[in-house]
Parts: structure tokens; sequence; C-alpha cells
């Protein structure tokens, strides 16, 4: 309290314009939004304020359904994956003697990558008709595996996702290699000396040391996923009809589509909570398994 | 440091840390200099560096801004349908350009319900270049509401038609007239590794220009889409049968086999281009983008009638007033931005006009802006071969349903409908009844 009330002045100098401008930019337009999302609204004429009726009709509307499928079931995917490969990548780059750099450069490539180059690359590769998957499949007999991958409502969806989860292993892989690198040498050296194999190191040293930075990257990839836009927007328009759509890109169509901005802050706000619950229930589980 | 100075001392850093945070906001509306200079902005699609006609017009405007020292002019290039978001923001937050290229029909009628768009009678009354004589009136009405004009029309969309000649003369197929000689050629094309067509759908593009031609084969589909807005109809036999027999050409193969990934207008025409597709469906926007050798080989013909066809398919394709330009009416009122404004839009109607006219990249909707172009002199050699077939054949536009359609929800959830049915994720029914209840939510 001593400190606070010395310094007021350069506190109040310092955090004062930064307090301002988040809660205007921040606090305020989350505000608003809410406003909004309880409003029928054009983005032209006066919004009119009709309760809870966007979340109501939200929730009965079957496309709203299939996003919300689409989404939960991308997260699913998406941790899985990030998480458990960018755990091995990571694992297998920090044992690596040889090459550390080299790798952890090649692996990180596609993350600096724009996401409507990838999206743009995945287009190409995935098409049908033209695209080097299909040619490969049918070069090597596998006809009954090629697919209209960008159109068939049963594999579009699975087609959209995989680009949005290759291109971002990358960051997890480094983030969760910093992570391995602060672990102290000795202890993986001493469990070395007892005998440990790396698998053992791995499961019982590496990934309890790292349940901290895991959570970083579950709510990285939860709030990515929850505005994921980019891929399914250019590869497929989120189509057909929705079946490729995530929240961002439903949010996108409601406001610019169908000039409904007050569905669309219904939208954001449900990206909004589902955001902080899916964050605050990989805490919770952290904390119980740190304690 | 004394306590006070100390205080002191940081309330000027603060003031100094805001004045540099405001000053740049502060200062963004004023001219620089001190001269008095009218900020004008037109939001365009002619993005610098992308193609000759894009260069020119880019060009064309640099010298309006210089033979009008007193205004500057800010272009806001935005490409493609992007500019119903951006100019839907701008009126959102009170912001929007003082001109700006649009498209004719329902998508105006929200900017006009609210009272946003000119009366053009006001532009006409003090225009130097162009005269409302010059253009049809049908052309006019796609811009009408209530009896106003409010959007200056630019174009008319020149849809074809066409085949690859040289795939069809290498195995020897005849071009099919109806739908019977019509369906069963996608087989014959798959046994060859030869793609049907680049009627795809993404976004409803090219889909629901298709579609649109199949429902206009029918004396009744004429009316229902001239219609749609006020009847908001959906179930009436011609779009019935006219996504039975979209359906029918998926089933066939008449479609790409990933129609998503080669919809959408660029990817459907690169597609085409490449050489191994049969028949292709495109309209003027894109003929820029075929190469010399595909224009070559590409030969116009009228689509295969359908078995209850009633129109003569050799006469019509769709093809309405395509763009058009919108000027603010609180701008154009303002005494210090009007002749500006009235010296743009002659530059834009009638010099870029000419100029892309002349290219090829359009035909304008001005009949005597388009006398002064020289048909044998057009640079787009895919334009001249689809003018010279339009008046060989006399082709006239058939009416568009996107066109027609109230609003924008409607037209997206049409144009997403159409998605479906393309992908075949949806039955021809399915679809119908979709559209149909996005038009029951609309009354």
């Amino acid at each position: 309290m001593h400190i606070l009330r010395k310094y007021k002045w350069a506190i109040l100098v310092f955090i004062g314009p930064v307090f301002v401008l988040y809660t205007y930019f921040i606090i305020a337009s989350v505000g608003a939004t809410f406003y909004y999302s309880l409003t029928r609204w054009d983005a032209i004429s006066k919004p009119l304020f009709v309760g809870f009726a966007n979340y109501a009709e939200a929730f009965q509307s079957e496309d709203f359904a299939i996003v919300m499928r689409n989404t939960l079931l991308g997260l699913i995917f998406s941790l899985l994956f990030q998480v458990s490969l960018g755990l091995i990548f990571a694992y297998l780059i920090f044992r690596t003697s040889r090459g550390f750099r080299l790798y952890r450069a090649l692996v990180f490539m596609p993350v600096v990558l724009s996401q409507a180059a990838v999206a743009m690359m995945f287009t190409i590769f995935f098409n049908a008709d033209i695209g080097p998957i299909n040619n490969v499949l049918r070069i090597l007999g596998l006809y009954v595996l090629t697919r209209n991958w960008l159109s068939d409502k049963n594999v579009v969806f699975y087609t959209v996702l995989t680009p949005m989860i290759y291109q971002y292993i990358g960051l997890y892989v480094v983030i969760l290699l910093a992570g391995m690198q602060s672990i102290p040498e000795d202890i993986i050296e001493s469990a070395h000396i007892d005998g440990a194999s790396s698998f053992r190191v791995f499961f019982n040293i590496v990934i309890p040391m790292q349940l901290d930075i895991i959570l970083i990257c579950i709510i990285m990839i939860t709030t990515g996923l929850l505005k994921a836009f980019e891929h399914s927007y250019i590869m497929t328009w989120g189509g057909p009809g929705v079946r490729s759509a995530f929240l961002g890109v439903y949010m996108y169509f409601k406001a610019f589509m169908h000039a409904n901005f007050g569905r669309a802050s219904t939208i954001a706000i449900v990206i909004l909570i589902a955001a902080l619950v899916i964050s605050t229930f990989f805490r919770w589980i952290v904390r119980k398994l740190n304690y | 440091m004394k306590e006070r100075h100390k205080k002191w001392l940081l309330i000027g850093t603060a003031a100094l840390l805001m004045t540099a945070v405001l000053l740049p906001v502060a200062a963004g509306g004023q001219g620089g200099g001190g001269a008095k200079v009218v900020e004008i902005r037109f939001g365009h699609m002619w993005t610098e560096g992308q193609s000759e006609a894009d260069d020119r017009a880019v060009a064309i405007l640099k010298q309006v801004e210089a033979d009008n020292p007193g205004m500057k002019l800010i272009q806001e290039v935005v490409p493609g349908d992007e500019m119903r978001n951006k100019i839907r923001v701008d009126v959102a937050a009170n912001n929007a350009p003082d001109m700006w290229q649009f498209w004719a029909g329902g998508v105006l009628a929200d900017y006009v319900q609210k009272g946003i768009l000119l009366d053009m009678s006001k532009y006409l009354a003090l225009s130097k270049k162009v005269k409302k004589s010059d253009i049809p009136q049908g052309t006019w009405d796609s811009c009408t509401f209530d009896g106003v004009v409010r959007a200056y029309p630019r174009n008319i969309s020149v849809g074809i038609f066409a085949a690859n000649s040289e795939i069809f003369k290498k195995y020897g197929w005849a071009y099919p007239k109806t739908w019977a000689e019509f369906l069963p050629m996608g087989k014959k094309f798959d046994a060859q590794g030869v793609a049907s067509s680049n009627i795809g759908s993404k976004g409803g593009n090219p889909s629901h220009f298709w579609y649109g031609d199949l429902v206009c084969q029918y004396e009744a589909g004429v009316t229902a889409t001239d219609t749609i807005g006020e009847t908001l109809d959906f179930t009436q036999r011609p779009f019935v049968k006219a996504a039975e027999y979209c359906d029918q050409m998926r089933a066939a193969g008449l479609f790409p086999k990933d129609v998503m990934a080669n919809g959408d207008w660029n990817p459907s025409i690169a597609f085409y281009d490449q050489g191994n597709v049969a028949f292709c469906y495109t309209f003027a926007w894109c003929f820029n983008l075929m190469s010399p050798s595909i224009i070559e080989k590409t030969e116009i013909i009228p689509i295969p009638r359908l078995p209850d066809g009633e129109r003569d398919t050799r006469t019509f394709i769709q093809g309405t007033t395509n763009d058009a330009y919108c000027i603010q009416g609180k701008s154009f009122d303002d005494p210090a931005k009007q002749a500006y404004l009235v010296a743009l839009l002659d530059a834009v109607a009638w010099d870029i006009g000419l100029m892309e006219a002349q290219l090829g990249t359009i035909v304008s909707v001005n009949n005597r802006l388009m006398k002064e172009v020289d048909l044998e002199e057009i640079e787009d050699k895919m334009m001249v071969k689809a003018l010279k077939y339009r008046i060989a054949n006399n082709v006239s536009g058939s009416p568009m349903i996107w066109q027609e359609l109230p609003n924008n929800k409607l037209q997206f959830d049409y144009q997403a409908a159409l998605d479906e049915l393309w992908a075949g994720a949806i039955t021809p029914q399915e679809c119908i009844d979709k559209i149909q209840k996005s038009m029951n939510e609309f009354k």
C-alpha cells in the first residue's frame, strides 16, 4: 500500500491511458456487443430491442446446430492432433543433438505463411478434378479412396480442418519446446542414470512438468478454433451450405450476408462464453493434475 | 528532485503521450498545406497493376483529380463482393464514401429505404456527358425504387455458353442441341478423361446464372423471375423444374466433380482454360482471364433445350444490368462537393465506360457510348466473339433471379442453397424448400 501511495502519480500517468483505452476498446466493446445481441439490427437503421429472441432463434436453428457441431468436433480434433503431435515433435527436437535449429525452423515455417495462402494451396491439393491428391490415389490404384474433397458433404469438414491443424502445429511445437528447454538438464540426466528410457522420461518427467505450458496451448487452440475463419471461408465459403463452417464464419455470414448484426452479435457472445467456459474447464483440470 | 517537480514532470510526460496519440487522429481530416481542398471518397474495384483496364481506369481518375485542383480524390479500392461488406459497415459507422461502385437491383433496397442514395435525376440534370435518354428505360428500371432512380447503371452482363471445339473435333462428337443429347455426354467425357463443364458452385457462382437460364427456358419462368420480389413464391413450377434439371446434370456428371473447388468466377474459368473441359459457361468479367489459345478453340453454342423448354435458347442468356454507381444523397447536397461529384461520375460513366467497352471488359448500358465503340477494334477477342454471336442471333438478356430478390439475406440463402444442390448435399425439393423458407421469413 505504501508503494502504491508513494507512486500514485506514476501509476496514474502510465496505467491510466492504457486503462482508458483497454476499457473503451475491449470492455465497452464486449458490453456493446452484448447489447446488440439483444436487438434486431441491420447496421443501417436503429437497433430494435428484442430481448433474448436472437439467442432463442439461434439455438433453434438447424444451421447453428451444424456449425456448433463443426466447432466442437474441430476443437476436439485440433486438441487431439495439435497438442499430441506438438508434444511429440517438440520432444523429438528437444532430444536431437544435431540440426536442432533447422528442425525447429522447418516445423515453424507454415505458421508464418498467410492463412489465405495455405487455404489456397490446400484448395488446389484437394481439388478432385485437377488436384494432386486424387491423382496420386489413382496412380496408386486406390480409386476407392478418391473423393470430391471440397464438395462431398460427408468429408468436406475434415478437408477444411486439415490445413487448420497442419498450419499451427509448428506454433505449439515451438511453445512446448521452449517449455522443455526450461526443464533442468540434471533431472533428465539422473532419470537416464537410473535407467529410465526416453519414453519414460517423456511421460514421467516432461509431460508432468509441461502441464502449465500445455494449458496455454489448449487455451490458444480453443480461442483460435472458436474464431476460425480464413481456411473455411476461402476453401469452401463454409459450404456446401454451412457444412464446413465454424462459428467465426457463421458470424460473418449473419453480419454481412444476412445483414443481421443482432444475430451476429449473439454468435460473438456465444464464442466469448464458450472460450471462457472451455478455458476455465481446462484450467481446472490442470490445477487438479498439478496438485 | 522535489516531490512537486516530480509531479509536474509526470503530468508533462502524460500530456506529451496523449498529444502524440491524439494529434494524428485530429489531423486525419485535414488536407495538407492548409489550402482549402474538398475530399471526395470513391469506393471502386479497379486495382492498379491488376489489368490494363484497371490501370487505365485509375489513370482516368487521376486525371479527374488533376483537372479539379480543389478536389482531393480518395480512392477506396475493394475488389468484388467485399464491396457489399464495406458499404454496410461504412454506412453503419456513418462513414459512407461519397460515391461507390455497386450493383443494380435488390441489393440497393436497404440503402434506398434508409434514404442514403441520391435521386439520380439531380445528377443527370447537371451532367455534361451523359443523358437519361442514352440508356433504355428497362435498364433504368433495375435501379428505380418507387419511381425514383437511385443508381447510375454501368454495364450489362454478357454471358456465353460455349464448347471447346478441339475436344469435340478430336472425338467426333456433335454439339448437343437438346437435353436428351446433352445428358449422356457426361459419361462420354468421363470415359475419355475430359471434364464436362466449368459450371461449379461456390457462393452461388456461376451456378445461380445457369439455374436462371434454365428457369428462363419457360415463358412462365421469365414472368416468375421478373415478379419474384413481389410474389415471394419459389414453389412456382419453373423454379422447381430447373432445380430438378440441375440435379439431373449433377447425377449425369455434367458439372465439375468438385463443384466447390471449381466454383466461383476465377477458379471456374481457370479450370476451363487448362484445355481439358468440354463446356464453358461464363460472363464478360472473366473473358480477360482466358488465354488466346483457349479463345481460339472456344465456340459459342446455345444452351441445350430442356424437354419441356418453351423458348429458343439461341435467343437469350442471363443478362441484365449488372453494376451501378451510387452517390450518397447527403454528399451531393453539399455545395462544396456537388460539382466534383458530377465531374467524377461523368468521367466514370463516360470516359472509363468508353475505355472499358473498347477494351472489351464490359458492354456499357449506354447506347450512345456503345455506338462509339468499334467492334472490330475491341481488344478482348472473346468479347468480340460474344458480341458477334449476340448480334447474329439477336440474343437478348433474360432476367436474373438474384437481382430480383428483395434483400441481401434472400440473395445469400438462394446462393447457399444452390451450392448445396450442386454438391448433391440436398435434393431439388429441399433446395426449393430452403429458399421458400427464407422467403417466408422475409414476408
